[in-house]
């Protein structure tokens, strides 16, 4: 269920992966400068080539030898106040798209900016400095609060570390903040393991949002609660984005829920984008075969409704060796032999409606 | 009797923490050592006595012998009740459970996390973890088909000449449910010999042909492969296979498809649906996904804190739900190209089947709540030959029908 | 009943979330923390659990073979801390009591050659010598486990050989714990060549066998004349240097699970110091795990104190030990004759060391929530 790739050890911030020399991979050595295009004023976050490569095989001397291209070659941006859904399946690199932005992992290459700086050239202390402002919430509610810490604590240590509010009014903030997460006064004391999923989900939520973020990677935080609870958090998100004006990244493989909350949508397959538009253009009219295929594949709640399903023949190809060419090739109806030597230009049909496939003329 | 009994130090028990309650006001959520001891002590001794129950030899068949109410049905559940005895109380996760499977079709039951659908389906393959969970009451009469049995009374050697013959079971995860050690091919062949006693070479034919039926385009390699070499959705195939290979005559499947990627699911759905055809069974299929219940089930039967709340087919339920839950669990649930500005949600958190009181247990979380719901918990209402729902607010509609439990 | 284990926690309050998007709470009242708010009563609500300790508790108590294991160490702590107060004696004592026995042998007499007398008589030969009654004594009232070949009061020596073993054992099973947490936490935390280096040191430490290297120590120790009672300090402390790579092991491997864990991600998240992270989020989650391995070090350490002893490298022979004490079997006479010499401080490190490792198996499994039986 979660992403293969996760099994990667997340590099925490100070013991960093020595970043390993690829060759073709633009960007990495850029200088700190500004940025070769200019940036989009509107956009909070603009994400422009990035790239995450695993080492998946490493020779005798720990020299890698084979990648596994987790997010590969992926641009968007998102603007202030919007929700951008990234959908795929397991494996296809969003979690490891939302963790690398964070900088939680470091990026193999590309540039992320995050209102007007890279942040991949930021140091650790001008990094843990902006954290509070770039926050995550993770699929799992059981493993990412920490066991043994009572829940006001666990809200409260990184308002109190970054000093958002005065010490004498910590308590009373960390009070607020539980309020507006719909969680009752008395539960500051309480441990995690007595709460059900829900209640976790509202306490991790109330433990990002307590850092007044601008920013929040939203990692599946639905995918693991009750449907009747699933409600409930989404309505409290957007209930946060609006009273905040927050940005979301919503990562999710549930395209209803995705199609919900989301102002734009991202397809991934396979660590690459194929896919970028406006919730109702992606939705009404998809254009890549595989968005098709995904969201003719979600079953709906009808029983009379049964739509016309696009079977997609066998299973996702393992990220170490992708396809060559077009990644999703082996899978599609419409695979041409263009398809199997040309990787198709990530381009914009009109209407900011972006896609990578030959089907599309490419110049 | 036994369960009667059990009912009633459960009431004492639950007394005694209300009056503890009032006592220490700080700390009223944890329990206190003394209602602890008192859990642990009824608890030992209700564990004792089933587990005495089941150890006893050489049943005879009359015991558990008995007549289906329906011909037509292959199970039927009849007021069963399967407890848990934790260290917070008797869980009740399954609270007197009624209503049957007909040949040939599929049933779908929906519910959330700890609404007993699991446990409904292990207590009817008698795989509830003992000693802690227990059938306490309630009989699951399943069909032979020139005879019926008690699967809830049912000694455990008879016991497994049903399981995976009969009754077979597909799990959730995948990667789990296939022992990693043997090859594919040997847990295929494993149950084939063990329930027909053919020879090794007809088995293996059984087992590739059984992988073939499952839509594997290689069956030989994959016959020889091991779990780890497959992909979700191959495994999930596999188990498919080990399922079928006895033919069975009831195939539960307990969320089938919750840990496979949409697409996958899609192919996975569609097999179900074509191998039902095939063989002519009949499918439990347990999910929390109402789409997927819409696209495969011939009956829904909705589940709530351990008892059933609506049951009635496919149509009646999705198209003329009733049972304010189920209208909920509805619209909360965003459909794709459905535009809603937000979301409606159902208050409240799912509750814990510990000391239940008795009134309806979605009382505090339902829109609709009326004074009669203050009451005891509501009987089932017919409200058509197949659709029944266990609320007051239908009540006089169809009050001649609602009698019989 | 996955779902059931899950759902083992308590359920809450209840708020309602309006349609207009207001959030209403139900204690409405000022923002100060009243945890006894238990107005409402939802169904949810009504479930209550076990606190975290009652939860690891309860799970101990339900083993048997635990509360055997505790119930030994607590006799044996209760035997040998009140004991000597009760006893008559010192741990050197010693029983002087003598008595005088008179030994009589008869030599017959009869004539030869050389005194021809014609009659035989019988002459008598009346010894008598001191005998020490509290050496090796039999058990009896004033005794109740007799008395050693030194005269002292062998129940009373085990009583303060106790004192001595376990006080010894928690002092080092204690040192070993703090360098395994410092060595093993810095190994898991930091990762990369800081835990290969120190991995690869652990490794050299487990390489080295530790008797043989105790037994040159004991005798270096005898050579450069060190004074016998500190011996057994510079002892343990060899042996504290040797045995702390075990639990450096658990808390590496502890750590570096837990550094996988959302709960450290988001701690990085949120920009979270260093040692925040290592001391409010990774140290209190190793604890139970460290408290099993320590309760299980307590255990081989008497026993390894006790071979020492044993072996005559340990305790000095004039404070008690019961390894020391066995010490005596050398005899082969003590060994045949006089059982109650070696075999109640024998038993008294069978239930110490039984009675440690039930207690740590009992935890272990209380601590660990899958291991749910």
């Amino acid at each position: 269920m979660s992403d293969i790739l996760l099994e990667e050890k997340p590099e925490s911030e100070q013991v960093q992966a020595p970043e390993y020399e690829l060759a073709g991979a633009e960007g990495a050595a850029e200088e700190a400068t500004a940025p070769a295009e200019p940036l989009d004023p509107n956009a909070l976050l603009e994400v422009r080539h990035l790239k995450k490569y695993f080492p998946a095989k490493k020779n005798f001397f720990g020299k890698p030898l084979s990648f596994v291209k987790a997010v590969d070659d992926v641009s968007f941006k998102i603007a202030k106040g919007t929700t951008l859904g990234i959908v795929g399946e397991s494996g296809c690199g969003k979690t490891t798209l939302g963790r690398t932005i964070l900088r939680l992992q470091s990026a193999t290459g590309g540039e992320i900016y995050f209102d007007g700086k890279d942040i991949n050239k930021l140091k650790t202390a001008e990094m843990n400095a902006l954290r509070p402002q770039m926050q995550i919430i993770f699929q799992d509610p059981y493993s990412s609060l920490s066991p043994r810490m009572p829940v006001g604590e666990i809200i409260g240590e990184a308002v109190a570390q970054h000093k958002l509010v005065p010490k004498a009014e910590l308590k009373e903030y960390v009070l607020e903040v539980m309020k507006s997460c719909g969680l009752p006064y008395h539960y500051y004391e309480r441990y995690p393991h007595e709460f059900s999923g829900g209640q976790r989900q509202r306490i991790c939520i109330a433990t990002a949002l307590a850092l007044k973020p601008r920013f929040v990677v939203c990692d599946e935080p639905v995918s693991a609660l009750d449907v009747s609870i699933q409600a409930q958090i989404i309505n409290l998100l957007k209930d946060m984005q609006e009273k905040m004006g927050l940005t979301y990244i919503f990562i999710s493989h549930d395209l209803s829920v995705v199609e919900h909350i989301s102002n734009y949508v991202g397809v991934m397959y396979l660590g690459s984008m194929v896919e970028y538009a406006s919730t109702e253009d992606i939705f009404d009219k998809p254009m890549h075969p595989y968005t098709e295929a995904l969201f003719s594949a979600v079953p709906i709640p009808d029983p009379d409704r049964h739509s016309q399903r696009i079977i997609l023949s066998g299973d996702i190809p393992s990220p170490i060796n992708a396809p060559s060419g077009c990644k999703f090739h082996t899978r599609c109806n419409h695979c041409m032999d263009i398809c199997k030597e040309v990787a198709p230009k990530f381009k914009d049909y009109g209407n900011g409606h972006m896609v990578a496939c030959h089907l599309y003329p490419q110049d | 009797m036994l369960f009667k009994k059990q009912d009633k130090t459960q009431s004492e028990s639950s007394e005694g923490a209300e009056v503890k309650k009032s006592a220490h006001k700080g700390n009223s959520h944890y329990l206190s050592a003394k209602e602890s001891r008192e859990i642990a002590k009824s608890n030992a001794r209700a564990m004792r006595e089933y587990e005495k129950k089941k150890r006893v030899k050489h049943v005879d068949e009359s015991v558990y012998t008995c007549k289906m109410q329906d011909e037509n049905n292959i199970v039927e559940f009849d007021d069963l009740h399967t407890y848990f005895f934790t260290d917070a109380g008797v869980a009740k996760a399954v609270d007197g459970v009624t209503f049957s499977i007909p040949k040939g079709a599929t049933v779908g039951v929906v519910g959330e996390s700890g609404c007993g659908k699991s446990v409904t389906s292990l207590s009817l393959m008698q795989l509830v973890q003992a000693p802690q969970g227990q059938i306490v009451g309630g009989s699951i009469r399943f069909n032979m088909g020139d005879k019926a049995y008690d699967i809830a009374k049912m000694p455990i050697n008879e016991m497994r000449k049903i399981r995976g013959k009969q009754i077979a079971m597909i799990f959730q995860e995948p990667m789990t449910s296939l022992n990693p050690v043997f090859r594919i091919g040997y847990q295929l062949d494993e149950m084939v010999l063990l329930h027909t006693g053919c020879t090794k070479e007809e088995a293996k034919a059984h087992s590739i042909e059984m992988l073939k039926l499952v839509g594997i385009a290689a069956p030989e390699r994959v016959y020889s492969c091991y779990p780890h070499e497959l992909s979700g959705g191959m495994r999930q195939r596999v188990m498919i296979a080990i399922a079928l290979s006895c033919d069975p005559r009831l195939i539960i499947a307990d969320e089938p498809t919750t840990a496979l990627d949409v697409t996958i699911q899609a192919q996975i759905l569609d097999l179900l649906r074509e191998i039902k055809q095939k063989i002519d069974g009949s499918i439990m299929l347990i999910t929390h996904d109402l789409g997927v219940i819409a696209e495969m089930a011939d009956y829904v039967v909705v589940m709530y804190a351990g008892r059933v709340i609506e049951t009635g087919t496919t149509e009646e339920i999705f198209h003329n739900p009733l049972h304010p839950y189920t209208i909920g669990l509805q619209k909360s649930k965003p459909v794709v190209k459905r535009k809603v500005d937000r979301l409606y949600n159902i208050p409240g958190q799912v509750p814990n089947p510990i000391d239940m009181p008795n009134f309806c247990y979605f009382k505090d979380r339902c829109d609709k709540c009326i004074d009669k719901c203050n009451g005891e918990y509501p009987h089932f209402v017919q409200v058509s030959p197949t659709h029944r729902v266990s609320c007051y607010l239908y009540e006089e509609k169809g009050a001649e029908g609602g009698s019989n439990e | 009943m996955d779902e059931l284990n899950k759902e083992s926690s308590v359920e809450e309050e209840v708020y309602t979330l309006q349609v207009d998007g207001t959030l209403e709470n139900k204690p409405d009242d000022m923002p100060t923390p009243q945890p006894e708010e238990e107005e409402h009563e939802s169904i949810a609500d009504s479930v209550r659990s076990l606190t975290p300790m009652q939860l690891v508790l309860k799970r101990f108590f339900r083993s048997k073979l635990s509360i055997v294991g505790l119930a030994m160490i607590v006799f044996l702590f209760l035997f040998c801390w009140i004991g000597p107060l009760f006893s008559p004696y010192d741990e050197n004592t010693m029983d002087q009591q003598t008595n005088t026995v008179a030994t009589v042998t008869s030599i017959s007499v009869t004539g030869n050659s050389e005194y021809p007398y014609d009659e035989s008589f019988t002459v008598y030969k009346v010894e008598y010598s001191t005998v020490q009654l509290g050496t090796n004594a039999p058990p009896s009232a004033s005794h109740w486990l007799g008395t050693d070949s030194e005269s002292r009061d062998i129940l009373t020596r085990i009583m303060y050989g106790g004192r001595l073993s376990l006080t010894l054992s928690l002092i080092v099973v204690i040192l070993e714990t703090v360098l395994g947490v410092i060595f093993g936490g810095i190994a898991g935390y930091f990762g990369k060549w800081v835990d290969t280096l120190i991995m690869r040191i652990i490794d050299i430490f487990n390489c080295i066998p530790s008797l043989p290297l105790l037994l040159i120590i004991g005798s270096v120790l005898q050579g450069l004349d060190v004074d016998p009672n500190v011996q057994i300090y510079y002892m343990m402390t060899f042996l504290t240097l040797l045995g702390w790579t075990g639990i450096a092991r658990i808390v590496r491997g502890q750590i570096l699970t837990l550094r996988e864990q959302e709960f450290m991600v988001s701690a990085t998240a949120r920009g979270l110091s260093t040692p925040r992270k290592i001391f409010r989020h990774l140290v209190p989650n190793v604890i139970p795990q460290l408290i099993v391995s320590m309760t299980l070090g307590l255990g081989s350490v008497i026993l390894m104190e006790a071979s020492l002893s044993y072996m005559g490298l340990g305790v000095p022979l004039t404070s008690a030990s019961w390894g020391g004490m066995i010490n005596a079997v050398q005899d082969p006479l003590i060994l045949i004759n006089y059982p109650n010499l070696w075999v109640p401080p024998g038993i008294c490190i069978v239930l110490a060391i039984l009675g440690f490792n039930f207690i740590g198996d009992g935890l272990r499994d209380a601590f660990d929530p899958k291991a749910r039986r």
